[in-house]
Protein backbone atom coordinates (compact mmCIF):
# COMPACT_ATOMS: atom_id res chain seq x y z
CA UNK A 1 0.00 0.00 0.00
CA UNK A 2 1.29 3.45 -0.87
CA UNK A 3 1.85 5.57 2.17
CA UNK A 4 0.23 8.95 1.79
CA UNK A 5 2.28 11.88 2.87
CA UNK A 6 0.17 14.81 3.95
CA UNK A 7 1.65 18.27 4.07
CA UNK A 8 0.64 20.18 7.18
CA UNK A 9 0.76 23.92 7.09
CA UNK A 10 -0.06 24.43 10.75
CA UNK A 11 -1.80 27.71 10.13
CA UNK A 12 -2.44 29.55 13.34
CA UNK A 13 -6.22 29.83 13.88
CA UNK A 14 -5.66 33.08 15.72
CA UNK A 15 -3.84 34.55 12.74
CA UNK A 16 -6.45 33.30 10.27
CA UNK A 17 -9.27 34.71 12.37
CA UNK A 18 -7.44 38.01 12.65
CA UNK A 19 -7.07 38.09 8.86
CA UNK A 20 -10.75 37.25 8.50
CA UNK A 21 -11.77 40.16 10.70
CA UNK A 22 -9.53 42.51 8.72
CA UNK A 23 -10.84 41.14 5.41
CA UNK A 24 -14.44 41.64 6.53
CA UNK A 25 -13.62 45.21 7.51
CA UNK A 26 -12.40 45.85 3.96
CA UNK A 27 -8.68 45.19 4.12
CA UNK A 28 -7.93 43.75 0.69
CA UNK A 29 -4.40 42.62 1.55
CA UNK A 30 -5.80 40.50 4.38
CA UNK A 31 -8.42 39.08 2.07
CA UNK A 32 -5.76 38.13 -0.48
CA UNK A 33 -3.57 36.51 2.13
CA UNK A 34 -6.44 34.63 3.78
CA UNK A 35 -8.07 33.45 0.57
CA UNK A 36 -4.65 32.24 -0.58
CA UNK A 37 -4.23 30.30 2.66
CA UNK A 38 -7.71 28.82 2.35
CA UNK A 39 -6.96 27.72 -1.19
CA UNK A 40 -3.69 26.25 -0.06
CA UNK A 41 -5.35 24.24 2.73
CA UNK A 42 -8.06 23.04 0.34
CA UNK A 43 -5.50 22.04 -2.26
CA UNK A 44 -3.54 20.07 0.34
CA UNK A 45 -6.67 18.21 1.29
CA UNK A 46 -7.74 17.39 -2.23
CA UNK A 47 -4.20 16.42 -3.08
CA UNK A 48 -4.40 13.73 -0.42
CA UNK A 49 -7.62 12.54 -2.08
CA UNK A 50 -5.73 12.34 -5.36
CA UNK A 51 -2.86 10.46 -3.75
CA UNK A 52 -5.17 7.82 -2.30
CA UNK A 53 -6.94 7.50 -5.64
CA UNK A 54 -10.23 9.13 -4.71
CA UNK A 55 -9.63 11.92 -7.23
CA UNK A 56 -8.59 10.95 -10.73
CA UNK A 57 -6.13 13.70 -11.45
CA UNK A 58 -4.21 16.53 -9.92
CA UNK A 59 -6.34 18.83 -12.06
CA UNK A 60 -9.39 17.66 -10.11
CA UNK A 61 -7.61 18.65 -6.90
CA UNK A 62 -6.83 22.07 -8.43
CA UNK A 63 -10.43 22.54 -9.57
CA UNK A 64 -11.90 21.61 -6.21
CA UNK A 65 -9.45 23.87 -4.37
CA UNK A 66 -10.47 26.69 -6.72
CA UNK A 67 -14.12 25.98 -5.92
CA UNK A 68 -13.38 26.33 -2.21
CA UNK A 69 -11.52 29.58 -2.95
CA UNK A 70 -14.52 30.92 -4.88
CA UNK A 71 -16.94 29.88 -2.15
CA UNK A 72 -14.77 31.70 0.35
CA UNK A 73 -14.83 34.83 -1.79
CA UNK A 74 -18.63 34.65 -1.85
CA UNK A 75 -19.14 33.91 1.81
CA UNK A 76 -16.22 35.35 3.79
CA UNK A 77 -18.19 38.32 5.09
CA UNK A 78 -20.67 36.07 6.88
CA UNK A 79 -18.34 33.37 8.21
CA UNK A 80 -18.68 32.95 11.97
CA UNK A 81 -16.26 30.11 12.58
CA UNK A 82 -13.53 29.75 10.00
CA UNK A 83 -12.66 26.22 11.13
CA UNK A 84 -16.23 24.99 10.86
CA UNK A 85 -16.75 26.82 7.61
CA UNK A 86 -13.69 25.08 6.21
CA UNK A 87 -14.89 21.68 7.37
CA UNK A 88 -18.32 22.25 5.86
CA UNK A 89 -17.12 23.65 2.54
CA UNK A 90 -14.41 21.02 2.01
CA UNK A 91 -17.00 18.36 2.72
CA UNK A 92 -19.72 19.80 0.46
CA UNK A 93 -17.21 20.45 -2.32
CA UNK A 94 -16.14 16.83 -2.17
CA UNK A 95 -19.75 15.61 -2.05
CA UNK A 96 -20.64 17.69 -5.11
CA UNK A 97 -17.68 16.24 -6.97
CA UNK A 98 -18.76 12.76 -5.86
CA UNK A 99 -22.30 13.41 -7.11
CA UNK A 100 -21.02 14.51 -10.49
CA UNK A 101 -18.71 11.52 -10.79
CA UNK A 102 -21.44 9.08 -9.89
CA UNK A 103 -23.95 10.92 -12.09
CA UNK A 104 -26.34 11.13 -9.19
CA UNK A 105 -29.80 12.33 -10.05
CA UNK A 106 -32.12 14.37 -7.86
CA UNK A 107 -34.68 11.58 -8.06
CA UNK A 108 -33.10 8.18 -7.60
CA UNK A 109 -35.66 5.47 -8.13
CA UNK A 110 -35.99 3.20 -5.12
CA UNK A 111 -35.95 -0.35 -6.44
CA UNK A 112 -38.04 -1.49 -3.51
CA UNK A 113 -40.88 0.67 -4.79
CA UNK A 114 -43.67 -0.30 -5.51
CA UNK A 115 -43.19 -3.79 -4.04
CA UNK A 116 -43.31 -2.32 -0.54
CA UNK A 117 -46.09 0.05 -1.42
CA UNK A 118 -49.21 -1.77 -2.30
CA UNK A 119 -51.36 1.31 -2.39
CA UNK A 120 -54.06 1.96 -4.91
CA UNK A 121 -51.89 4.53 -6.68
CA UNK A 122 -48.87 2.29 -7.13
CA UNK A 123 -51.07 -0.19 -8.90
CA UNK A 124 -51.98 2.39 -11.54
CA UNK A 125 -50.89 2.10 -15.15
CA UNK A 126 -48.10 4.62 -14.87
CA UNK A 127 -44.61 3.28 -15.45
CA UNK A 128 -42.91 4.36 -12.23
CA UNK A 129 -39.37 4.02 -13.58
CA UNK A 130 -40.17 6.06 -16.64
CA UNK A 131 -41.90 8.69 -14.52
CA UNK A 132 -38.83 9.04 -12.31
CA UNK A 133 -36.61 9.25 -15.35
CA UNK A 134 -38.80 12.02 -16.80
CA UNK A 135 -38.70 13.87 -13.50
CA UNK A 136 -34.91 13.89 -13.67
CA UNK A 137 -35.12 15.46 -17.12
CA UNK A 138 -37.13 18.39 -15.80
CA UNK A 139 -35.50 21.78 -15.36
CA UNK A 140 -33.77 22.21 -12.01
CA UNK A 141 -36.31 24.62 -10.53
CA UNK A 142 -39.17 22.28 -11.43
CA UNK A 143 -37.35 19.31 -9.88
CA UNK A 144 -36.72 21.37 -6.79
CA UNK A 145 -40.39 22.28 -6.40
CA UNK A 146 -41.49 18.65 -6.81
CA UNK A 147 -38.91 17.54 -4.25
CA UNK A 148 -39.78 20.22 -1.75
CA UNK A 149 -43.50 19.62 -2.11
CA UNK A 150 -43.62 15.84 -2.10
CA UNK A 151 -40.39 14.62 -0.49
CA UNK A 152 -39.98 17.28 2.15
CA UNK A 153 -43.72 17.95 2.47
CA UNK A 154 -43.42 21.75 2.36
CA UNK A 155 -46.41 23.98 1.76
CA UNK A 156 -46.36 26.32 -1.25
CA UNK A 157 -45.78 29.35 0.94
CA UNK A 158 -42.75 27.62 2.48
CA UNK A 159 -41.42 26.58 -0.92
CA UNK A 160 -41.86 30.12 -2.19
CA UNK A 161 -39.98 31.49 0.79
CA UNK A 162 -37.18 28.97 0.37
CA UNK A 163 -36.79 29.67 -3.34
CA UNK A 164 -37.25 33.41 -3.04
CA UNK A 165 -40.29 33.40 -5.31
CA UNK A 166 -43.89 34.34 -4.74
CA UNK A 167 -46.42 31.68 -3.84
CA UNK A 168 -48.58 32.12 -6.95
CA UNK A 169 -45.58 31.68 -9.24
CA UNK A 170 -44.55 28.53 -7.39
CA UNK A 171 -48.05 27.08 -7.67
CA UNK A 172 -48.21 27.86 -11.38
CA UNK A 173 -44.85 26.23 -12.00
CA UNK A 174 -45.91 23.22 -9.95
CA UNK A 175 -49.10 22.81 -11.98
CA UNK A 176 -47.23 23.23 -15.27
CA UNK A 177 -44.70 20.63 -14.17
CA UNK A 178 -47.42 18.10 -13.47
CA UNK A 179 -49.02 18.86 -16.83
CA UNK A 180 -45.69 18.37 -18.56
CA UNK A 181 -45.12 15.04 -16.86
CA UNK A 182 -48.64 13.85 -17.56
CA UNK A 183 -48.35 14.70 -21.23
CA UNK A 184 -45.04 12.89 -21.54
CA UNK A 185 -46.36 9.80 -19.80
CA UNK A 186 -49.47 9.53 -21.98
CA UNK B 1 -57.76 35.54 -12.66
CA UNK B 2 -60.40 32.84 -12.51
CA UNK B 3 -59.11 29.37 -11.71
CA UNK B 4 -59.82 26.57 -14.14
CA UNK B 5 -61.40 23.38 -12.78
CA UNK B 6 -58.04 21.64 -13.06
CA UNK B 7 -56.34 24.35 -11.08
CA UNK B 8 -59.10 24.12 -8.50
CA UNK B 9 -58.54 20.37 -8.20
CA UNK B 10 -54.79 20.83 -7.90
CA UNK B 11 -55.27 23.53 -5.34
CA UNK B 12 -57.55 21.32 -3.29
CA UNK B 13 -55.24 18.32 -3.66
CA UNK B 14 -52.33 20.39 -2.45
CA UNK B 15 -54.10 21.51 0.68
CA UNK B 16 -53.41 19.53 3.82
CA UNK B 17 -56.71 20.15 5.56
CA UNK B 18 -59.89 20.67 3.58
CA UNK B 19 -62.96 22.13 5.20
CA UNK B 20 -66.28 20.28 4.87
CA UNK B 21 -67.41 22.75 2.17
CA UNK B 22 -64.18 22.30 0.25
CA UNK B 23 -64.52 18.52 0.43
CA UNK B 24 -67.99 18.82 -1.09
CA UNK B 25 -66.69 21.03 -3.91
CA UNK B 26 -63.82 18.61 -4.49
CA UNK B 27 -66.07 15.53 -4.65
CA UNK B 28 -68.47 17.28 -6.99
CA UNK B 29 -65.68 18.29 -9.34
CA UNK B 30 -64.30 14.75 -9.46
CA UNK B 31 -67.73 13.19 -9.96
CA UNK B 32 -68.71 15.59 -12.71
CA UNK B 33 -65.53 15.26 -14.78
CA UNK B 34 -63.71 12.01 -15.52
CA UNK B 35 -60.63 13.91 -16.77
CA UNK B 36 -60.33 15.59 -13.40
CA UNK B 37 -60.73 12.22 -11.67
CA UNK B 38 -57.89 10.88 -13.78
CA UNK B 39 -55.82 13.95 -12.93
CA UNK B 40 -56.38 13.32 -9.26
CA UNK B 41 -55.14 9.77 -9.65
CA UNK B 42 -52.05 10.97 -11.57
CA UNK B 43 -51.30 13.56 -8.90
CA UNK B 44 -51.35 10.92 -6.19
CA UNK B 45 -49.02 8.65 -8.14
CA UNK B 46 -46.48 11.42 -8.66
CA UNK B 47 -46.71 12.41 -5.00
CA UNK B 48 -46.13 8.84 -3.93
CA UNK B 49 -43.30 8.30 -6.39
CA UNK B 50 -41.41 11.40 -5.34
CA UNK B 51 -41.88 10.74 -1.67
CA UNK B 52 -40.44 7.26 -2.17
CA UNK B 53 -37.26 8.07 -4.06
CA UNK B 54 -33.95 7.87 -2.21
CA UNK B 55 -32.86 10.99 -0.35
CA UNK B 56 -30.34 12.57 -2.70
CA UNK B 57 -26.66 12.94 -1.90
CA UNK B 58 -27.15 16.58 -1.04
CA UNK B 59 -29.67 15.67 1.60
CA UNK B 60 -27.54 12.84 3.00
CA UNK B 61 -24.53 15.12 3.17
CA UNK B 62 -26.58 17.76 4.99
CA UNK B 63 -27.71 15.05 7.38
CA UNK B 64 -24.07 14.14 8.08
CA UNK B 65 -23.27 17.81 8.68
CA UNK B 66 -26.27 18.03 10.99
CA UNK B 67 -25.05 15.02 12.95
CA UNK B 68 -21.76 16.85 13.47
CA UNK B 69 -23.31 20.20 14.35
CA UNK B 70 -22.00 21.71 11.14
CA UNK B 71 -25.19 22.15 9.16
CA UNK B 72 -26.33 25.63 8.29
CA UNK B 73 -29.49 24.33 6.67
CA UNK B 74 -32.23 25.00 9.21
CA UNK B 75 -34.73 22.92 7.23
CA UNK B 76 -32.80 19.68 7.51
CA UNK B 77 -34.21 18.91 10.95
CA UNK B 78 -37.68 18.57 9.42
CA UNK B 79 -36.68 15.69 7.15
CA UNK B 80 -34.40 13.88 9.58
CA UNK B 81 -37.04 11.35 10.72
CA UNK B 82 -37.71 10.52 7.08
CA UNK B 83 -34.00 10.16 6.28
CA UNK B 84 -33.40 8.02 9.34
CA UNK B 85 -36.34 5.78 8.51
CA UNK B 86 -35.06 5.41 5.01
CA UNK B 87 -31.56 4.54 6.20
CA UNK B 88 -32.98 1.75 8.32
CA UNK B 89 -34.28 -0.03 5.26
CA UNK B 90 -31.96 1.08 2.45
CA UNK B 91 -28.54 -0.47 2.20
CA UNK B 92 -27.54 1.75 -0.74
CA UNK B 93 -28.16 4.93 1.22
CA UNK B 94 -26.57 3.49 4.36
CA UNK B 95 -23.43 2.88 2.34
CA UNK B 96 -23.42 6.43 1.03
CA UNK B 97 -24.13 7.79 4.49
CA UNK B 98 -21.15 5.88 5.90
CA UNK B 99 -18.98 7.11 3.06
CA UNK B 100 -19.89 10.71 3.82
CA UNK B 101 -19.40 10.22 7.54
CA UNK B 102 -15.90 8.89 6.94
CA UNK B 103 -15.15 11.77 4.62
CA UNK B 104 -16.20 14.33 7.19
CA UNK B 105 -14.17 12.57 9.88
CA UNK B 106 -11.10 12.80 7.64
CA UNK B 107 -11.80 16.46 6.93
CA UNK B 108 -12.27 17.16 10.61
CA UNK B 109 -8.88 15.66 11.45
CA UNK B 110 -7.23 17.38 8.53
CA UNK B 111 -8.58 20.83 9.37
CA UNK B 112 -7.73 20.36 13.03
CA UNK B 113 -4.17 19.57 12.10
CA UNK B 114 -3.90 22.46 9.68
CA UNK B 115 -5.17 24.99 12.17
CA UNK B 116 -3.32 24.57 15.38
CA UNK B 117 -2.44 26.69 18.34
CA UNK B 118 1.07 28.07 18.05
CA UNK B 119 2.00 26.14 21.17
CA UNK B 120 1.20 22.80 19.60
CA UNK B 121 3.44 23.33 16.61
CA UNK B 122 6.41 21.66 18.23
CA UNK B 123 4.59 18.42 18.85
CA UNK B 124 5.28 15.60 16.43
CA UNK B 125 2.43 14.78 14.08
CA UNK B 126 1.45 11.61 15.91
CA UNK B 127 1.05 13.57 19.11
CA UNK B 128 -0.83 16.35 17.36
CA UNK B 129 -3.43 13.79 16.46
CA UNK B 130 -4.06 13.27 20.13
CA UNK B 131 -4.91 16.87 20.71
CA UNK B 132 -8.16 16.56 18.84
CA UNK B 133 -10.64 14.32 20.46
CA UNK B 134 -13.59 12.75 18.86
CA UNK B 135 -16.96 13.61 20.25
CA UNK B 136 -17.77 10.22 21.63
CA UNK B 137 -14.61 10.29 23.70
CA UNK B 138 -15.49 13.70 25.08
CA UNK B 139 -18.92 12.46 26.01
CA UNK B 140 -17.43 9.51 27.78
CA UNK B 141 -14.93 11.67 29.62
CA UNK B 142 -17.82 13.91 30.62
CA UNK B 143 -19.64 10.91 32.04
CA UNK B 144 -16.51 10.20 34.05
CA UNK B 145 -16.66 13.76 35.36
CA UNK B 146 -20.09 13.19 36.78
CA UNK B 147 -19.09 9.91 38.37
CA UNK B 148 -15.96 11.37 39.82
CA UNK B 149 -18.14 13.99 41.46
CA UNK B 150 -19.83 11.09 43.22
CA UNK B 151 -16.44 9.81 44.37
CA UNK B 152 -15.52 13.18 45.77
CA UNK B 153 -18.72 13.71 47.61
CA UNK B 154 -18.82 10.21 49.02
CA UNK B 155 -15.22 10.38 50.14
CA UNK B 156 -15.62 13.71 51.87
CA UNK B 157 -19.14 13.64 53.19
CA UNK B 158 -18.04 12.81 56.70
CA UNK B 159 -15.01 14.97 56.85
CA UNK B 160 -16.42 18.36 57.72
CA UNK B 161 -17.09 17.57 61.34
CA UNK B 162 -13.67 16.70 62.68
CA UNK B 163 -11.20 18.17 60.24
CA UNK B 164 -9.66 21.66 60.49
CA UNK B 165 -11.53 24.13 58.32
CA UNK B 166 -8.77 24.71 55.81
CA UNK B 167 -8.36 20.96 55.34
CA UNK B 168 -12.03 20.58 54.57
CA UNK B 169 -11.85 23.53 52.24
CA UNK B 170 -8.78 22.23 50.51
CA UNK B 171 -10.54 19.01 49.80
CA UNK B 172 -13.09 20.68 47.56
CA UNK B 173 -11.84 19.86 44.10
CA UNK B 174 -12.50 21.10 40.68
CA UNK B 175 -14.08 18.34 38.67
CA UNK B 176 -14.01 19.92 35.29
CA UNK B 177 -10.49 18.77 34.62
CA UNK B 178 -11.80 15.30 34.02
CA UNK B 179 -14.07 16.44 31.27
CA UNK B 180 -11.28 16.52 28.74
CA UNK B 181 -8.29 14.33 28.19
CA UNK B 182 -5.77 17.07 27.25
CA UNK B 183 -4.91 15.08 24.19
CA UNK B 184 -4.26 11.75 25.81
CA UNK B 185 -5.83 8.99 23.82
CA UNK B 186 -3.68 5.98 24.73
CA UNK B 187 -5.58 2.78 25.44
CA UNK B 188 -4.32 2.62 29.00
CA UNK B 189 -5.37 6.18 29.71
CA UNK B 190 -8.81 5.45 28.33
CA UNK B 191 -9.00 2.28 30.41
CA UNK B 192 -8.07 4.34 33.45
CA UNK B 193 -10.85 6.81 32.77
CA UNK B 194 -13.21 3.93 32.10
CA UNK B 195 -12.31 2.39 35.47
CA UNK B 196 -12.95 5.73 37.13
CA UNK B 197 -16.33 5.92 35.50
CA UNK B 198 -17.07 2.52 37.00
CA UNK B 199 -15.82 3.71 40.41
CA UNK B 200 -13.12 1.07 40.17
CA UNK B 201 -10.43 3.26 41.75
CA UNK B 202 -7.84 0.53 42.14
CA UNK B 203 -7.93 -0.38 38.47
CA UNK B 204 -7.96 3.27 37.50
CA UNK B 205 -4.73 3.73 39.41
CA UNK B 206 -3.21 0.58 37.89
CA UNK B 207 -4.10 1.69 34.35
CA UNK B 208 -2.81 5.21 34.85
CA UNK B 209 0.45 3.84 36.28
CA UNK B 210 0.83 1.51 33.30
CA UNK B 211 0.08 4.36 30.92
CA UNK B 212 2.90 6.36 32.47
CA UNK B 213 5.24 3.37 32.38
CA UNK B 214 4.60 2.62 28.69
CA UNK B 215 4.26 6.16 27.38
CA UNK B 216 6.83 7.95 29.47
CA UNK B 217 8.04 10.09 26.56
CA UNK B 218 4.66 11.29 25.37
CA UNK B 219 4.27 15.04 25.43
CA UNK B 220 0.88 14.75 27.10
CA UNK B 221 1.77 12.14 29.72
CA UNK B 222 1.68 14.93 32.31
CA UNK B 223 -2.08 14.68 32.22
CA UNK B 224 -2.01 11.05 33.32
CA UNK B 225 0.30 12.07 36.18
CA UNK B 226 -2.18 14.81 37.03
CA UNK B 227 -5.21 12.52 37.09
CA UNK B 228 -3.32 9.83 38.96
CA UNK B 229 -2.18 12.35 41.55
CA UNK B 230 -5.71 13.67 41.94
CA UNK B 231 -7.24 10.23 42.33
CA UNK B 232 -4.58 9.16 44.83
CA UNK B 233 -5.13 12.37 46.77
CA UNK B 234 -8.83 11.71 47.12
CA UNK B 235 -8.35 7.99 47.68
CA UNK B 236 -5.81 8.64 50.42
CA UNK B 237 -8.65 9.80 52.65
CA UNK B 238 -10.65 7.28 54.63
CA UNK B 239 -12.91 7.49 57.64
CA UNK B 240 -13.20 5.44 60.76
CA UNK B 241 -16.79 4.49 61.60
CA UNK B 242 -17.79 7.40 59.43
CA UNK B 243 -16.64 9.82 62.12
CA UNK B 244 -12.89 10.41 61.97
CA UNK B 245 -10.77 11.02 58.93
CA UNK B 246 -7.55 9.15 58.45
CA UNK B 247 -5.03 9.52 55.68
CA UNK B 248 -3.15 6.81 53.87
CA UNK B 249 0.39 8.15 54.07
CA UNK B 250 1.70 6.03 51.20
CA UNK B 251 -1.14 7.04 48.91
CA UNK B 252 -0.71 10.66 49.88
CA UNK B 253 3.01 10.46 49.21
CA UNK B 254 2.36 8.87 45.79
CA UNK B 255 -0.12 11.60 45.05
CA UNK B 256 2.49 14.25 45.81
CA UNK B 257 5.08 12.49 43.65
CA UNK B 258 2.68 12.27 40.71
CA UNK B 259 1.48 15.84 41.00
CA UNK B 260 5.12 16.97 41.06
CA UNK B 261 5.76 14.87 37.94
CA UNK B 262 2.74 16.41 36.29
CA UNK B 263 4.25 19.85 36.89
CA UNK B 264 7.67 18.70 35.71
CA UNK B 265 6.45 17.16 32.46
CA UNK B 266 3.88 19.79 31.60
CA UNK B 267 5.99 21.85 29.24
CA UNK B 268 3.31 23.05 26.90
CA UNK B 269 2.15 26.64 27.19
CA UNK B 270 -1.30 25.40 26.21
CA UNK B 271 -1.76 23.64 29.51
CA UNK B 272 -0.49 26.17 32.01
CA UNK B 273 -3.90 26.07 33.66
CA UNK B 274 -3.30 22.41 34.48
CA UNK B 275 0.08 23.28 35.91
CA UNK B 276 -1.47 25.91 38.21
CA UNK B 277 -4.19 23.47 39.20
CA UNK B 278 -1.49 20.93 40.03
CA UNK B 279 0.07 23.54 42.35
CA UNK B 280 -3.24 23.88 44.11
CA UNK B 281 -3.84 20.15 44.55
CA UNK B 282 -0.25 19.69 45.59
CA UNK B 283 -0.80 22.31 48.28
CA UNK B 284 -3.87 20.39 49.42
CA UNK B 285 -1.84 17.19 49.59
CA UNK B 286 0.91 18.90 51.60
CA UNK B 287 -1.70 20.31 53.97
CA UNK B 288 -3.20 16.89 54.54
CA UNK B 289 0.27 15.51 55.24
CA UNK B 290 1.02 18.36 57.64
CA UNK B 291 3.71 19.96 55.47
CA UNK B 292 2.54 23.54 55.84
CA UNK B 293 5.68 25.12 54.46
CA UNK B 294 5.41 23.49 51.03
CA UNK B 295 1.63 23.87 51.08
CA UNK B 296 1.99 27.63 51.51
CA UNK B 297 4.64 27.77 48.81
CA UNK B 298 2.35 26.19 46.24
CA UNK B 299 -0.70 28.15 47.34
CA UNK B 300 1.28 31.33 46.74
CA UNK B 301 2.27 30.07 43.29
CA UNK B 302 -1.41 29.56 42.42
CA UNK B 303 -2.19 33.11 43.54
CA UNK B 304 0.83 34.67 41.80
CA UNK B 305 -0.01 32.95 38.54
CA UNK B 306 -3.70 33.78 38.82
CA UNK B 307 -4.60 30.12 38.50
CA UNK B 308 -8.24 29.13 38.34
CA UNK B 309 -8.04 28.31 42.07
CA UNK B 310 -6.56 31.63 43.09
CA UNK B 311 -9.53 32.61 45.26
CA UNK B 312 -9.70 29.25 47.00
CA UNK B 313 -5.94 29.37 47.44
CA UNK B 314 -6.16 32.84 49.04
CA UNK B 315 -8.83 31.66 51.44
CA UNK B 316 -6.88 28.58 52.48
CA UNK B 317 -3.68 30.57 52.76
CA UNK B 318 -5.34 33.06 55.10
CA UNK B 319 -6.83 30.29 57.21
CA UNK B 320 -3.60 28.36 57.49
CA UNK B 321 -1.55 31.46 58.29
CA UNK B 322 -4.07 32.43 60.98
CA UNK B 323 -3.94 29.03 62.64
CA UNK B 324 -0.20 28.55 62.52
Amino acid sequence: MTKTKISYHNFSPQELNRLLQLAVSGNSASFSKLSGDIRSIAFSYFQTKYRVGKLKSKDDAEDLANNVYLTFAEQYHKIESLENWLRRVLFLTFVNWYKRQNKHQVFEFDETYPQNEKSEESASNIDAKKAVSLMNDLKDDKKEILKLRFWEGLKFAEIASKLGKNEVAVKKMFYRTLDELKTQLE
Amino acid sequence: MKMTDKEKILDLLSRDNLSEDEKIIFDELIRSNSDLAEYQSFYKVVAELVSNVHPDSGMLSEYVLYQNNLSENADISRVIPKIENHLLSCEKCRFEHELFKEELTEIDKFVSLQLEDESDKNLPIENKMMVFLNQSYQRYAFAATILIAVIYFSLFTYSNFTTPGYMNFSASSELAEFSTSRGRTSDLFQKGVQSLSELDIENAIVNFEKDIEQNRNDKTVFYTYYLLGMVQLEYSVSTTLGLFKTYDDKMLSNSITNLLSSIEFNNSDSFMNIKFNSYYHLARAYLLGGNHEDALKYLRLVIENKGSYQYEAKEILNEVVTKL
